[in-house]
């Protein structure tokens, strides 16, 4: 099982990290991935193969004083 | 008038924050209407399954984000946020904001020297947001911030100055810029600020929550510049006593004057 932002994703079909992120229709450039606590930089996001338990958040910038 | 901080040359002393705007449809309106240049957000988890519209899409480029560490509950978590933040936007100016109490939002400032200093070592641009405290505030010049943020109020009370003998001395002993940070909720707030000397002032909550948020935001940039006019050219004197602006001599003719 794989986590995205504290929820289980039910729909695993994703082998990597960028093909987690595609499904997703993003603005790439103004997210942030973390995967277990590390950022895992834009470029590798191809690489990164995705495993039980990982837990991936996708962050980003909202209204903030 | 420009003036330079951290790798910038500005012309604007009033910084924005933009929380807690109903819509964020205002911020380009703002930044049309005014002279600022300076937006804080804030780092948080991207809902990716609903349409939400995204804050990024409503700043103009050439604005310059400065990203908050709220959230941070110590020093480590605020390096962990702003170094997240970075990957984002094109600057490396960070506004530490660490609150361990939750009715007052008031900053940790000792947590937030911690994170200052880890910060600076790592090449970042540190504006600190402290309860004005003098000690504080000199550690925070001797890490290598930036400037230092003083609130005025805790944030969101509207109460503008609240601890001008606090403030004072802050303006006074530091060499970085002070930049005001909470509390404003008037503009008549942030002329004052600017007056005591703070080189800018941060205002949210009275931009964000007012009736017309653009039309208060230009509000605050006028008083924003009002005082610092007044503080360039100086601060006249109270006196105790009045003294006559209108002539004292070639009185109407009349009753005699006894002066």
């Amino acid at each position: 099982m794989i986590y995205l932002n504290g929820k289980e994703i039910r729909d695993n079909n994703f082998k990597t990290l960028q093909e987690l992120v595609n499904s997703k229709n993003l603005k790439t450039e103004n997210v942030v991935i973390l995967v277990n606590d590390e950022i895992v930089k834009k470029e590798q996001w191809q690489n990164y193969k995705l495993k039980d338990n990982d837990n991936i958040e996708i962050i980003g910038f909202v209204g903030g004083g | 008038m420009e003036w330079e901080i951290a790798d910038k040359k500005l012309k604007s002393r009033l910084f924005i924050g933009t929380g807690k705007l109903s819509t964020y449809k205002v911020i380009p309106e703002i930044i049309k209407n005014t002279s600022v240049e300076v937006l804080t957000v804030a780092v948080r988890r991207i809902n990716t399954d609903t349409k939400i519209e995204n804050i990024m899409d409503f700043i103009p480029e050439n604005t310059i984000i400065m990203v908050n560490t709220s959230g941070a509950r110590n020093a480590d978590e605020a390096v962990k946020i702003a170094k997240i933040g970075a990957e984002i936007s094109k600057t490396k100016w960070i506004k530490i904001e660490i609150e361990a109490d939750t009715k007052y939002l008031a900053p940790d400032n000792e947590e937030t020297i911690k994170a200052t200093e880890k910060l600076v070592k790592d090449g970042f641009f540190v504006f600190p947001y402290i309860t004005p405290d003098l000690v504080t505030a000199k550690k925070l010049e001797k890490a290598g911030a930036t400037a230092v943020m003083p609130l005025a109020s805790f944030i969101g009370t509207n109460k503008g100055i609240t601890c001008e003998t606090l403030l004072k001395p802050i303006i006074q002993e530091l060499k970085i810029p002070v930049i005001i940070d909470a509390g404003i909720g008037k503009p008549s707030h942030a002329a004052k600020s600017m007056e005591l000397g703070a080189a800018a002032v941060l205002v949210n909550t009275a931009i964000a929550i007012a009736n017309d948020p653009v039309r208060m935001a230009m509000a605050m940039d006028m008083a924003v510049k009002a005082g610092r006019i007044a503080y360039e050219i100086g601060i006249l004197a109270e006196k105790e006593y009045a003294e006559a602006s209108s002539p004292l001599t070639g009185f109407l003719k009349g009753k005699q004057h006894d002066l």
